[in-house]
């Protein structure tokens, strides 16, 4: 099967001031398929976002990557200059926030917000991203849309912004969604509606997804494979069914015995 | 619901009460239509009729030229009032601007930017306005251009620092993360952050913008001389002061008193409404 993202001996390195370096990342393989959905997991600090930014480019100041090659389709995208990745970001990337509310612009309606990012990537006029923004949201469940789409982001609830995240994420059809830790501000109901409406707008779209979680029951239900980072590196990354009943690594053991699936 | 727009309609009117918004509004008035008010051309000497004292035919008097000083006070309030305006209306919008991309992009442009600032800040603004002016010469599109650039570097720096905490706030980094580019972000999302600063300092600028050009005509610079403006009024009716004949000059003192005292309240107040509007 063709490879919809590759990530080859990716080394990432954050400069600063005191000319003491960071390198989160310090040689990560990974493969994401078409249609896949492919899950990172892994303690905090050892890499997981920075995979997804690296990706995208939206490091750190400071931040660059020193080795390795990032490619989408099959041509390499890490030695393309920032105005095409500004051409890429959202409309074949986007990629889904951990907090909700704070990934949302606090001045703006967030149907505005939603219709803007389609104005702004594909030449539409007002209305057009305005319908498109209330069909969507209706399509994630939203029960009154237009009222919804009036409001400004502190007047919704955690899993309500959630879905206006991903709203903002698909709008533009992307081929390949990013997900950092997108569940964990939610509680465990609106967690499940909420992936269960991510899954079934990735079947629409046909896209694959790269969801980053510590949260490794969510990982098991939704992907299909998973990768287990450590300090940097990918230690281990197969099929979810594979790793989660047969760890091979002793740092995917000590997880799940941590975790008590 | 009768009770709450009762409520509103209070409100308004305790509004109105408050000395500055009555006052401003007044001002607005005059500098709306002053001229209409006015009962002599602010342009037409009477050299029979020279520093008559006020009376019920001269409110305000006569100066040494023979001009009414209540005719000249109340056109002059339109001259100064625009020019100020549209100084600042240029210099904010820009310094806005510069702000919110010092802010945004950091690191070398914000160093640039901060440096430029700090160098105009450098001079005095009587100095550099002095400098310029020698350079380009008089008139009221280089008194606009003189108080559009001592106005940049204000609102440079205060929009930069305080949209500074915008630069890693997760919202933008989302915005970019859907592909808007540099400019859009710094104007759809940072400008409007800073709404409520660039209001206050708008304010605050008008009535230092006033005072800017009172000053600079005052040492015979900006508005030419047969123009009414209250600097150039005050600094004609200077030599006549010892004289005992006050009214040439103070007059029109007064009008920028009045005028910068109730900006600047009006500025305060607005602060402090946004202050509770916010809690």
């Amino acid at each position: 099967m063709k490879n919809l993202l590759e990530v080859k001996r990716l080394h990432v390195e954050i400069k600063s001031n005191d000319k003491c370096s960071v390198y989160p990342l310090q040689g990560v393989d990974l493969q994401v398929g078409l249609k896949e959905n492919v899950g990172l997991v892994g303690e905090s600090g050892c890499g997981k976002s920075m995979i997804l930014r690296t990706i995208l480019r939206l490091l750190p100041h400071g931040g660059y990557q020193i080795k390795g090659a990032i490619s989408l389709n099959g041509n390499r995208i890490d030695k393309e200059d920032d105005n095409y990745f500004e051409t890429i970001r959202g409309k074949k990337i986007s990629m889904i926030y951990q907090d909700p509310v704070s990934a949302l612009s606090p001045l703006m309606r967030v149907g505005e917000q939603i219709s803007d990012i389609y104005r702004y990537n594909i030449n539409a006029t007002k209305v057009e991203g305005w319908n498109l923004a209330l069909n969507l949201l209706e399509s994630l469940g939203i029960v009154d849309p237009k009222k919804v789409a009036y409001r400004y982001p502190h007047q919704m609830s955690g899993g309500m912004a959630q879905r206006i995240n991903i709203a903002m994420a698909l709008v533009c059809e992307p081929q390949l969604l990013l997900a950092d830790e997108p569940t964990t501000g939610l509680d465990v109901t609106t967690q499940m509606q909420v992936l269960e409406l991510l899954h079934t707008q990735l079947i629409r779209l046909s896209a694959s997804l790269l969801f980053v979680s510590h949260d490794l029951r969510v990982v098991k239900k939704i992907c299909t494979k998973v990768g287990v980072m450590c300090k940097g590196k990918i230690v281990e990354f197969g099929n979810s069914s594979e790793v989660f009943s047969n760890p091979s690594h002793p740092y995917t053991k000590s997880l799940l015995e941590c975790a008590q699936i | 619901m009768n009770n709450s727009e009762n409520k509103k309609l209070k409100k308004m009117i305790n509004q109105l009460k408050r000395p500055p918004v009555f006052i401003f509004l007044i001002l607005l008035f005059i500098v709306l239509f002053g001229p209409l008010l006015a009962p002599y051309d602010p342009l037409e000497p009477k050299p029979m009729n020279t520093l008559a004292a006020p009376s019920w035919n001269h409110w305000f008097g006569t100066d040494n030229y023979g001009f009414d000083v209540l005719s000249r006070v109340l056109y002059a309030a339109q001259i100064d009032f625009s020019l100020s305006l549209v100084g600042v209306l240029i210099g904010g919008g820009i310094g806005s601007l510069l702000g919110a991309t010092a802010a945004y992009k950091g690191g070398f442009t914000d160093f640039l930017l901060l440096r430029f600032v700090e160098v105009i800040q450098s001079f005095p603004v009587l100095l550099f306005a002095l400098a310029l002016f020698a350079a380009i010469g008089g008139g009221n599109r280089n008194m606009i251009l003189v108080i559009a650039i001592v106005n940049v570097p204000m609102y440079l720096r205060i929009i930069r620092s305080s949209l500074l905490p915008l630069r890693t706030a997760e919202f933008i980094d989302a915005a970019r993360c859907a592909g808007l580019n540099g400019l859009t972000i710094v104007i759809k999302h940072f400008i409007p952050n800073a709404k409520g600063q660039i209001f206050s300092l708008f304010v605050l600028s008008c009535a230092y913008a006033i005072q800017i050009i009172a000053g600079l005509s005052f040492i015979g610079l900006g508005v030419e001389p047969p123009h009414p403006e209250w600097g150039s009024m005050i600094n004609a009716g200077a030599g006549y002061l010892m004289l005992g004949v006050w009214w040439p000059s103070v007059f029109p003192g007064l009008a920028i008193v009045i005028s910068v005292y109730t900006i600047n309240g009006l500025s305060r107040q607005q602060m402090t409404h946004q202050i509770r509007s916010s809690v």
